[in-house]
């Protein structure tokens, strides 16, 4: 057992926890206890989940600090719109938490994943998802990218970005054997051919992606396979091919698709179409602008009047009560879970998990940027979601996930190196 | 490893795309920012502004023109007068944003551009509802009201301007609408579909060719450059730098000079005077008067255009009053003005003050001047020019009993029917008001039919 060394951090996002439900629940005096079972519920599960992180010994002890503090404030702005939803967030943040511990100890204690037989299953689990969603699925937003189950809708893209990290690690770390029984070992045991499959494999997902209309994930999936075949692969020239076809499929894009062209134009002035198609970016400006650089103050914006703010937009909320300073904050918050996780892929000696763990990390790393970027009129806005803030099971799913393997990574190494 | 090399990489770029965004985010605070704040269409200007009981609007006779109603979460701007003020206070309105005064002076009405912490502290400690402040216009209500009666159901302008000051008395632009927001919901759809443009103001947006008001710029660039006593033999018609130019209604008036072929508005004449003057003179002269130039004021002005084409042809027809010359009524409401103020334009406009309700100050209007349009000498003749215009010449419909007033009539082609113009100013020797008159597609000449609404306006405001 350990000493209670990250004292200090745990004491902040209490207080944050105090002093930011505290604010909001007399600023809407008398409306709603929903904001102190929230409350404490959620220091209650972040007390819970960190007290058996820190007694049972499971690996890094910030990461779910940092976690625990983004999703405190997340709380708080879904808050400010709807009770029912911020309700549903807590809920999902206990069930998050149960499946993070599932997560961990599935991965902590076996030691297939990096095989060719589970990377293969990754990628058939995950096509099959997508020509499910492709034949069943409905649309939201102009994307068709859910499947809907009753009352509950399932976004399956969120979970195939980790099946996809974790196929790609296996197949980039793949080590050669003499068994050249069947043509997909045949493959696999040349190193050139390996390289092209590979990349056969990335374009794949991103081509059911741009299928569904999901722009947003669809670059953040490239990125990631961009930045792991960087690091893990071993051919130049796919490298090279890989940005030719990515800037040959983009000029494609804008050239031929109208609702890429849309994007484009919105972008460039939002403010000539402020009416229709600029709308939501020109009300998440005019949000950040009022907010300006110390914001309103908690509870004391006009969030509502920015479109879908719950989700995607949430950050611009962020910026009019927090202010710039609050927005820049929340993003460090980002760079600093995306640091622990680099971090925990150069320790890690084993090569797989090392490239499981820079691949979830830049995951966090690129996603935040795109939808912060996106918001902030910065590049061109495609839906995605702000890792653990914005409302929706599937994607806080995905991301306490992602967040279980870091962990279990961390863990893994710790052991190691206890052993040593 | 190696590999660790590379992860750092991918560290590397994550950081610098992060740090780009941040960089991004400081610059839109601090240069983009204000602006988007502040902006009319900010719905949480609307929003904060409940919170703010706005000011209200008075003329200087001390009319409440605009006020707000207070309830318990929002309040209701109420225009007393209607359509009245239409184009010059607008609108201020949930749903559609605002307009007119309203738009441009926001800041103040919600108290938003000034600092009045101390005052609204004081206000919350006693109980009372934050306020914005009080705007007092320079308009007179009475005068406007009257001008708003004249033009009657006419689509035109009707500008009053103080000589001196450059203060606005009078400003109505028709076709109009109701600024109530009720009104304004209800008839939103058809306000925007028709196709009389209700939402132009046009006394200062609309843009016209001036006709014969324009003789006025003609003949002083003829009087400035020494050419005030050319003398022409007007036969009704003649060909000048290879055109025909016409009189109105083919009129012949023989041997005339400046005087009698102004108050004649010669077509022949001026057509004659421009082309010989040239086009750098001419276009000195206009430029001094502000035609083709930028005017600010406190609603927009839509900026117009002379002699864009040096064609000797298009010299002599602006000369005239046609060819490529657009105005706006507001534009040639400051060249009467001017003419009436020794040849110094002043600046116009439309808020003297604005005060908060506990009387402190915190916006007063100052003086300026736009152009110096001409000189004393020159502007004493054409004041002559215009006497006799109104005492003999084709703008007789203007004359007061006791009263000298000075005068342009304008009759303006265009694609339609004529646009009538009238341009004034009296006493000619002492002058208290001047004004433009402008009537779209009057089918009739500007002596019939804007030189009653001239002469009821200028008999109305010295006998107030």
């Amino acid at each position: 057992m350990r000493k209670v060394k990250h004292l200090v951090p745990l004491l902040l996002v209490l207080l944050t926890n105090l002093i930011g439900f505290g604010v909001l629940y007399f600023t809407n005096r008398g409306i709603d206890n929903t904001i102190l079972y929230c409350s404490v519920a959620v220091a209650a599960i972040v007390l819970i989940s960190y007290a058996i992180i820190l007694f049972a010994s499971l690996g890094d002890e910030y990461l779910f600090l940092i976690v625990s503090m983004i999703f405190t404030i997340g709380i708080m702005f879904l808050l400010r719109s709807n009770t029912e939803i911020a309700m549903h967030q807590t809920m999902f943040f206990y069930v998050g938490m149960a499946g993070f511990f599932i997560v961990y100890v599935i991965y902590k204690k076996t030691n297939v994943f990096h095989t060719l037989k589970y990377s293969m299953a990754f990628i058939i689990v995950s096509v099959a998802l997508f020509m499910f969603t492709l034949v069943f699925g409905s649309s939201i937003g102009g994307a068709k990218n859910w499947l809907s189950f009753g009352k509950i809708g399932i976004q399956p893209s969120e979970i195939i970005k980790i099946f996809f990290i974790m196929s790609l690690a296996g197949l980039l770390t793949y080590e050669a054997d003499d068994d050249n029984s069947t043509l997909l070992k045949r493959i696999m045991n040349n190193n050139t051919k390996r390289q092209f499959f590979i990349m056969a494999v990335a374009f794949m997902f991103m081509g059911f992606l741009i299928l569904q209309r999901e722009w947003g994930s669809a670059l953040l999936y490239f990125l990631i396979y961009f930045t792991m075949q960087y690091i893990f692969g071993s051919s130049k020239t796919v490298l090279f091919l890989t940005l030719l076809f990515a800037a040959g499929g983009s000029y494609l894009g804008v050239k031929t698709m109208t609702h890429i062209q849309q994007r484009i134009t919105i972008w460039m002035d939002p403010f000539k179409n402020a009416s229709d198609l600029g709308y939501q970016i020109v009300q998440s400006l005019y949000a950040m602008a009022s907010g300006g650089v110390t914001g309103s103050g908690l509870g004391l914006g006009y969030p509502s009047y920015i479109p879908l703010y719950t989700n995607d937009f949430i950050f611009a909320a962020i910026c009019e009560e927090l202010g710039m300073i609050g927005g820049v904050g929340v993003m460090l918050l980002f760079f600093m879970l995306v640091y622990r996780g680099i971090k925990i892929a150069l320790r890690s000696t084993n090569v797989y998990n090392k490239a499981v763990a820079t691949g979830i990390s830049a995951m966090f790393g690129y996603q935040t940027f795109i939808i912060i970027g996106g918001v902030t009129k910065f590049i061109p806005l495609t839906g995605i979601t702000l890792p653990f803030v914005s409302a929706g099971g599937s994607s806080l799913a995905a991301c306490f996930a992602a967040l279980a393997i870091l962990q279990a990574i961390s863990a893994k190494t710790e052991e190691v190196s206890d052993v040593i | 490893m190696s590999f660790n090399k590379k992860i750092i990489h991918a560290l590397i770029v994550i950081s610098f795309l992060f740090l780009s965004l941040i960089g991004y985010l400081t610059y839109f605070q601090f240069f983009r920012a204000d602006k988007l704040a502040y902006d009319g269409r900010n719905p949480r200007t609307v929003a904060n502004e409940n919170k703010v009981k706005r000011g209200d609007i008075v003329s200087s006779d001390g009319v409440k023109l605009a006020y707000s109603e207070m309830s318990a979460d929002s309040q209701t701007r109420v225009y007393p007068y209607n359509n009245v003020y239409a184009h010059i206070i607008g609108y201020n309105s949930v749903q559609y944003g605002r307009s007119g005064l309203e738009y441009t002076y926001n800041g103040y009405i919600m108290g938003s551009s000034f600092s009045n912490e101390l005052f609204n502290i004081k206000r919350t400690i006693d109980g009372e509802d934050k306020e914005g402040a009080n705007l007092t216009l320079t308009i007179d209500h009475k005068l406007q009201q009257k001008a708003y009666d004249l033009l009657g159901s006419h689509r035109g302008a009707v500008i009053a301007l103080d000589p001196s000051t450059g203060a606005v008395l009078a400003l109505v632009s028709k076709p109009d609408f109701n600024p109530n927001s009720e009104s304004l919901s209800a008839n939103w759809e058809s306000l925007n579909s028709g196709e009389e443009s209700v939402f132009l103001p046009r006394a200062t947006c609309g843009l016209y060719a001036p006709g014969s008001v324009f003789k006025t710029i003609t003949a002083v660039s003829a009087a400035e450059n020494g050419m005030d006593s050319v003398e022409i033999e007007d036969t009704g018609s003649k060909v000048v730098a290879g055109y025909e130019f016409k009189n109105y209604d083919g009129h012949e008036y023989g041997l005339l000079d400046l005087k009698k072929g102004f108050a004649k508005s010669s077509n022949v004449y001026f057509a004659e005077l421009a082309y010989e003057l040239g086009y750098r003179k001419m276009h000195t002269t206009a430029e001094g008067f502000m035609i083709g130039k930028d005017i600010a004021f406190d609603l927009d002005i839509k900026t117009g255009q002379t002699l864009q084409n040096r064609d000797k042809t298009n010299v002599a027809a602006v000369g005239m009053g046609q060819g490529d010359t657009l105005v706006t009524p507001m534009n040639m409401a400051l060249v009467a003005q001017a003419l009436a103020n020794g040849g110094v334009m002043m600046s116009p406009y439309l808020v003297e003050s604005a005060d908060l309700s506990n009387g402190y100050n915190v916006y007063k209007h100052s003086r300026q001047v736009l152009s110096e349009a001409t000189d004393a000498d020159t502007a004493e003749k054409i004041k002559e020019c215009m006497i006799e215009c109104v005492k003999s010449g084709t703008g007789v419909s203007a004359q007061i009993s006791g009263v000298e007033v000075a005068g342009k009539t304008g009759t303006a082609e265009n694609t339609g029917e004529d646009h009538a113009w009238f341009i004034a100013y009296a006493p000619a020797d002492d002058p208290k008001i001047a004004l433009c008159v402008m009537v779209e597609n009057a089918d009739n000449t500007g002596g019939v039919v804007c030189g009653p609404i001239v002469r009821s306006l200028i008999y109305a405001w010295l006998n107030k």
